[in-house]
């Protein structure tokens, strides 16, 4: 496998400069339950304002691009030490492009690495698995949100806290609470209950990766989630602590075994700018937080020049829609290679027109030479015809289109691409689209 | 509906302002965070003073990207967290005469005094919004203090044009960050004594 660093920058860029569709949509929910006018229903259509904005400038949605933490499934097919290489690689040429704000600073002495790689930096988890292939999911969470997380060792007298579910519920309702909008309100609450201190925090990030609307498969866990994303919103708290109907977004809660001494319940704490994202790598398909990744067409092939040189060369319609026609049929016919594509179009051209002659030997010679694809060949052979042939070969320009599809059909079938087109960034219209949920 | 603020801004004005008012800034205003506010303290700084009085003090420490021109831009400017300031706000109001500092998370007892004391409100952005207000930027005249303090850190003279904010500490002593604590803590311990619901406690209670 070819490295992934491409892909991996393409996931920076795609969780640092939007939202999921998941969390639009909640927030466009939040706001369709406030008044029009008041206070935080302006306050959440700024938000949606703010990711509509920040995608189409490819600029992060927040200057504090947080700490990067990846999360790395592996199968036999791909090496740890590899995919660790890229992601460290993509991570720097993220924040040359500006999709990162240098965020890794010594932390004695406060002076930053500039490039967000430092000691521990990013954080990288390796999870190895048996089936082939390969996850890496991100997360970018901002300073001002892990700083009102928190971890409470059950008892806890100050809030009345057992070491049961009660107690776990408590512990929940105080750090929402204390975290007023200081985290950037409204947050989802991912918890971690039981493990030792770290693999309880380390649980309730990883519960931040589930999506919005899922169910936990604990019934009881289940029922708990529910109650407290519907009854938090009493608090009141609202958009940045404004005041308002919607103070978080969901809560997400996992439990580890513990040893029997120690009852860990800890809480971390997403800002409404809750950037995740997942690249997934299945066979020779790749994924995008769930969407497929498509070949990139090649800015400018050699032989598509030569056939623009062509254009301005062959000057009749008739020359150009042979040209065309030899050239679709036996694109269509062989389509094997870009060799016998330009071959069979520079002979008709040279058969009916001694002007395009030379133009078509060029194309071919190029092609020929890059002798990739067939798609290209008989695609700029293809627009040279549609251009020039405009009037009288409309019908047949029909027929060479569907030849060069078939042409490029066949071409993607035999082409290891390791460029790939990022499907876009999710974008305000989804969040205009009707919730799949009640309000509440 | 938001108000419409425009700077420079007189005392009474500003004593016209309260708590949870939306407002759209427009006008001269002046950044400045850690760094700045450890300098404002120690010296009396006759260039910021030009630059803030009867203005507002802005908590940002932006992304900025100079132009060929030799402009600069802001690119991301979204508030940072003013409590940090804390020290030094009460005494850089008074002896700059600021009538607004704007930042994100609220201030203290401190700073709520000299609010109330000189004339001057607090107000919230909303964090997270650095591309919006990145744009609300419309002219950035330059900055104070760029060579010996870095670029998030220097004071920046900047031009707004409606920036969003909201009132949440005004000149009458109030601060909404206090009420909206209070309101919300009677909530959630009313909430804990309901208790698990339906659900049976010895399930996760062994």
């Amino acid at each position: 496998m070819a490295s992934v660093r491409p892909l991996v920058l393409e996931l920076i860029r795609h969780t640092s400069c939007g939202l999921p569709e998941d969390v639009l949509d909640e927030l466009a929910r939040a706001r369709d339950r406030e008044e029009p006018g008041s206070r935080a229903y302006s306050t959440f259509e700024r938000m949606i304002q703010n990711v509509e904005a920040a995608r189409e400038a490819s600029a992060p949605i927040c200057q504090d691009t947080g700490t990067l933490i990846f999360y790395v499934d592996y199968g036999p097919d791909f090496s740890p030490h590899e995919i660790e290489r890229d992601i460290v690689g993509a991570v720097r040429a993220a924040t040359k492009k500006a999709y990162l704000r240098p965020n890794a600073v010594d932390a004695i002495t406060g002076e930053n690495s500039g490039d967000n790689v430092g000691v521990g930096s990013p954080y990288i988890h390796f999870h190895p698995r048996r089936a082939k292939g390969l996850r890496i999911r991100l997360m970018m969470k901002g300073g001002g949100c892990e700083n009102v997380g928190a971890q409470y060792s059950l008892p806890d007298e100050s809030i009345g806290a057992g070491r049961d579910l009660d107690g776990v519920r408590r512990c929940i309702i105080d750090a929402v609470q204390k975290a007023q909008g200081y985290g950037c309100a409204p947050g989802t609450v991912g918890v971690g209950v039981g493990g030792d201190r770290v693999t309880s925090y380390m649980e309730s990030k990883e519960q931040l990766f589930r999506p919005l609307h899922d169910r936990n498969p604990n019934p009881t866990i289940a029922a708990l989630e529910e109650e407290l994303t519907e009854s938090l919103q009493g608090l009141g708290i609202g958009p940045m602590g404004f005041g308002g109907k919607t103070t978080i977004l969901g809560v997400k809660i996992g439990a580890r075994h513990r040893v029997p001494a120690s009852f860990f319940v800890s809480v971390s704490y997403m800002c409404w700018a809750y950037r995740k994202g997942e690249l997934e790598i299945k066979g020779d398909k790749v994924y995008l937080s769930g969407r497929r990744m498509v070949p990139a067409t090649p800015k400018r092939a050699p032989s598509r020049v030569a056939a623009k040189a062509a254009t301005r060369t062959a000057k009749t319609v008739k020359a150009a829609k042979t040209t065309a026609k030899a050239a679709a049929k036996s694109a269509a016919k062989t389509a094997k290679t870009a060799k016998t594509a330009a071959k069979a179009a520079a002979k008709s051209a040279a058969k009916s027109v001694k002007t395009a002659k030379t133009a078509a030997k060029a194309a071919a010679k190029s092609a020929t030479k890059t002798a990739k694809t067939a798609k290209t060949a008989a695609k700029a052979a293809v627009k040279s015809a549609t251009k020039t042939a405009k009037t009288k070969a409309s019908s047949k320009v029909a027929k060479t289109k569907t030849a060069a599809k078939v042409a490029k059909k066949s071409a993607a079938k035999t082409t290891v691409n390791t460029k790939l087109k990022a499907p876009k960034i999710p974008s305000r219209q989804a969040s205009r689209r009707k919730s799949p949920l009640k309000v509440l | 509906m938001p108000k419409k603020i425009e700077l420079p801004i007189t005392e009474s004005a500003i004593r016209e302002l309260r708590i949870g008012d939306e407002v759209e800034i427009s006008g001269p205003m002046v950044t400045g965070r850690d760094a700045a506010h450890k300098h404002l303290v120690k010296t009396f700084d006759e260039t910021f003073h030009g630059l803030a009085k009867d203005r507002f003090l802005y908590h940002c420490g932006p992304v900025v990207q100079r132009g060929k021109d030799g402009e600069w831009r802001f690119v991301a400017a979204g508030p940072t967290t003013s409590i940090r300031e804390e020290p030094y706000e009460a005494e850089v109001i008074e002896r700059y005469g600021i009538r607004g500092v704007i930042g994100k998370g609220g201030m203290g007892k401190r700073t709520l005094d000299a609010l109330q004391k000189f004339g001057c409100v607090y107000l919230h952005a909303i964090g997270g919004l650095a591309v919006v207000l990145a744009q609300s930027v419309v002219k950035v005249h330059g900055a104070h203090m760029l060579d010996e303090l870095g670029v998030p850190e220097a004071m920046w003279s900047i031009e707004v044009k409606d920036f969003p904010a909201v009132v949440t500490m005004d000149a009458h002593g109030a601060s909404l960050h206090e009420t909206m604590f209070a309101s919300s803590r009677e909530a959630a311990l009313r909430l804990m004594e309901q208790g698990v619901p339906s659900i049976s406690k010895s399930a996760a209670g062994k």
